[in-house]
């Protein structure tokens, strides 16, 4: 063995030993599967936004038609309304589940792990065509739910048939998936040093302002970083839109992704749809970029 | 292909069968696969590929074709299948990617996959694809009559229809549908039909497709498309789907007509409809899901019964088209053209494979599985076959378009979601608002179509 590497090490030239080669070798694999994975096809939907184009055909060059045609369609513009709201209301609500969840298991216990790993596993299936048809039977009109909201009195009522009601089921699907952020929540709390809450104990300070003024600060970064997760995690939501509600009723869950897939593979107008996920993408860099430069605002670092 | 016939007359010769010699006269019909001795072509250690949509039913009844069909020719079949919905995605996934199956199954929305589609007119004059016992008529309904191209073989002719729960129409009080029942008709039963059980009456309706018949039942000489499907067909006339949004959206407040959430939720999926289950009185539906409609309704004790789309005077046209219900096709990419040609014929022409499909994608366009499969039909699939004939004798029939243009996907789904959806949901001054911007919307969305 150590023969081999000894031989080795004196035919191979400098190329092979030097640390750049090896940290490109290394990363090859990464640097292929991303640029014919995401990096062509991005270029190549940047092309066809510009163009008037359907699968299989040749795209015919328009200019900024798309762009300017989108401006007036209600249909996507609605479909971005109704996007920035679920995330308003899904995102926190998200992520308040998980510091809450993530809270309650750092309590040292003997069933931590456990507790732990059962959190996790909606996480696990979450984004899935079974989660979403588990829920659309759960809210459905002959579901328990509706079911136990009958029994209350309320009559003819359906989460999916009224515009006002048919988003909740889907952010309560996607809160219900807090699994990663808790995790890093959880490990987020684990640094906070224990003197911090000893010392404010013995200075008499209650359960609220050891949270808002210890936890809160130390977490910053950590709620930064999930925020920026599920805020982008939240813009391309799709599965749930697309098989319990199908966009409906009258375009009140017509997510902007669902709107994309809609114009693209039902109606065969690739190109607008390629100009649609070029906005969808600008406005997630907007309000990802909003959300760090305003963030040494209220982010704490300790060192 | 020479092959095939040496291998046929080689059999011929083996068992002496004298009911099957490869004549001139009848070069036509030597792959006809219900003659007696036929001989399969040997296929061994090939492989075919196929995709269909459909229900599990017809997914159990085509799996065992498939198995028939590869113990014969030795073949091993590939097959994938989703819901109506999810099919579409799949395939222009495939389409887009070069990676379509040698065989797939088509709707009338051909004309938008053209390009992907191997004309059959070939593999029909050379007698591959058996047409011997299949009339012109039945052959034209997958045509491109712009230019003779034959598409693909209908699996079988359907229409639209109702279906109905004969037990809660006696349960209201109500009479039956007759082969020239009425919108007012309709909207008088689904009342009371409501007040008695205090369900929804109506559970399931295409949206788009009512709204096109009401066009040709308001007057001879409209259709929403013409025959050709080049265009629209009713002179800017919005008045009949005027009348029409007005009528469903004031049954669907009243609650006579399920609301688009629970429609919805039911989507393609035809054998989770309330009817089903006793919950709802009426439905429609495509002929040839009525057998797996009835299949769970019977698990639940009911029997269900067809009915005519309601019209909108009684002396009025039907508005009702017996069409192709859905066709197999061949993928022009295909390595293995010849074979994909012999399932197409074994899956459209075979008496033992019809019996086992039982007409659950249409009724079929071979007169010899027809008359085989009339003899053993039983209840359920009677009612097809006579609610298409029915359909078939309306003098009407014969005028009503069943175009389905490129830009129809997207003019059907504005239809519903924006204006029946939007007027539900108080966004339109009144029907005849609604009926007048869509008419424009669709103008706008018929131009996007044609550059």
């Amino acid at each position: 063995m150590q023969a081999t590497k000894r031989r080795f090490g004196k035919s191979a030239n400098g190329f092979w030993n030097n640390d750049n080669t090896v940290g490109y070798l290394f990363a090859l694999p990464f640097i292929i599967s991303f640029s014919l994975l995401t990096l062509v096809p991005m270029a190549l939907s940047l092309y066809y936004s510009f163009c008037s184009y359907t699968i299989g055909a040749s795209p015919a060059w328009l200019g900024i038609e798309n762009f300017f045609n989108l401006m007036r369609d209600e249909t996507f513009l609605n479909s971005i309304l109704v996007t920035v709201q679920y995330v308003a209301i899904g995102v926190p609500l998200k992520l308040v589940f998980a510091l809450l969840i993530a809270m309650l298991l750092t309590k040292p216990t003997r069933a931590q792990g456990f507790y732990r790993a059962v959190y996790y596993i909606p996480s696990l299936i979450g984004g899935s065509v079974a989660v979403a048809l588990v829920w659309k039977q759960l809210f459905g009109s002959r579901g328990p739910i509706v079911g136990f909201i009958t029994s209350l009195g309320a009559e003819n009522f359906n989460f999916f048939g009224s515009t006002t009601w048919a988003f909740l089921p889907l952010v309560l699907c996607n809160a219900w998936q807090f699994g990663s952020s808790m995790l890093i929540f959880a490990s987020g709390l684990k640094q906070i040093p224990k003197d911090y809450y000893e010392a404010a104990e013995i200075d008499g300070a209650h359960v609220f302002r050891r949270f808002f003024s210890i936890t809160l600060p130390c977490l910053s970064p950590i709620i930064l970083f999930n925020l920026i997760m599920q805020l982008i995690s939240g813009f391309m939501t799709f599965t749930q839109a697309q098989i319990i509600t199908d966009g409906g009723p009258n375009y009140a869950t017509n997510y902007i992704a669902l709107n994309i897939f809609k114009e693209g593979f039902a109606y065969q107008h690739m190109g607008y749809a390629c100009a649609q996920s070029w906005i969808m993408l600008l406005i997630m860099a907007g309000i990802t970029g909003i959300i760090f430069k305003t963030s040494s605002h209220w982010t704490y670092y300790e060192n | 292909m020479k092959r095939i016939v040496i291998a046929l007359i080689l059999a011929a010769l083996l068992v002496g069968c004298m009911a099957f010699p490869v004549t001139a006269e009848n070069a036509e019909g030597w792959n006809n696969v219900n003659a007696e001795g036929y001989v399969f072509p040997d296929y061994s250690g090939e492989t075919l590929s196929l995709m269909w949509w459909g229900s599990n039913t017809r997914a159990e009844m085509t799996e065992k074709v498939i198995h028939l069909w590869e113990e014969h020719t030795g073949a091993k079949v590939e097959f994938e299948w989703y819901d109506g919905g999810t099919y579409w995605t799949q395939f222009q996934a495939k389409m887009a990617a070069g990676t379509l199956t040698d065989v797939f199954q088509m709707g009338n929305n051909w004309l938008t996959y053209y390009d992907t589609i191997e004309p059959l007119n070939e593999y029909i004059e050379e007698g591959i694809i058996d047409t011997t016992a299949i009339g012109p008529a039945m052959i034209a309904t997958t045509v491109n009559q712009a230019n003779g191209d034959v598409t693909g073989m209908s699996n079988g002719t359907n229409a639209r229809c109702f279906a109905y729960n004969p037990a809660i129409f006696d349960e209201a009080g109500v009479e039956y549908p007759t082969a020239t029942w009425t919108w007012e008709d309709f909207a008088e039963a689904g009342r009371a039909i409501h007040e008695a059980t205090g369900k929804p009456a109506l559970t399931t309706l295409e949206y788009n497709s009512v709204a096109y018949s009401i066009f040709t039942q308001w007057q001879e000489g409209y259709n929403f498309y013409t025959m050709d499907g080049t265009g629209f067909g009713f002179n800017g006339d919005t008045a009949p789907l005027a009348y029409l949004f007005d009528l469903l959206t004031t049954l669907q407040q009243e609650g006579v007509i399920a609301d688009y959430g629970i429609q919805n939720e039911i989507g393609s999926n035809i054998e989770a409809d309330w009817i089903a289950y006793g919950d709802s009185a009426i439905v429609m539906l495509s002929s040839n899901q009525f057998q797996a409609l009835s299949k769970v309704a019977a698990e639940n004790g009911i029997t269900l019964e067809l009915a005519t789309i309601p019209r909108y005077t009684e002396d009025g046209q039907s508005g009702m088209v017996v069409r192709s219900s859905q066709q197999m096709s061949m993928w022009k990419g295909s390595q293995k053209k010849e074979m994909a040609a012999n399932f197409i014929n074994y899956f459209i022409n075979s008496i033992e494979a019809n019996t086992i499909l039982n007409c659950e994608r249409g009724v079929s366009i071979n007169s010899d599985v027809l008359a085989a499969l009339k003899e053993n039909a039983d209840e359920t699939t009677s009612k097809v076959y006579t609610i298409i004939d029915l359909i078939g004798s309306f003098p009407d029939a014969a005028n009503t378009s069943p175009a389905e243009p490129a830009a129809n996907e997207e003019i059907s789904d504005v239809l519903k979601k924006t204006y029946f959806q939007g007027l539900a949901e108080g966004k339109f001054a009144s029907a005849e608002e609604a009926a007048e911007l869509f008419w424009a919307e669709a103008q706008e969305i018929w131009a996007k179509f044609e550059n």
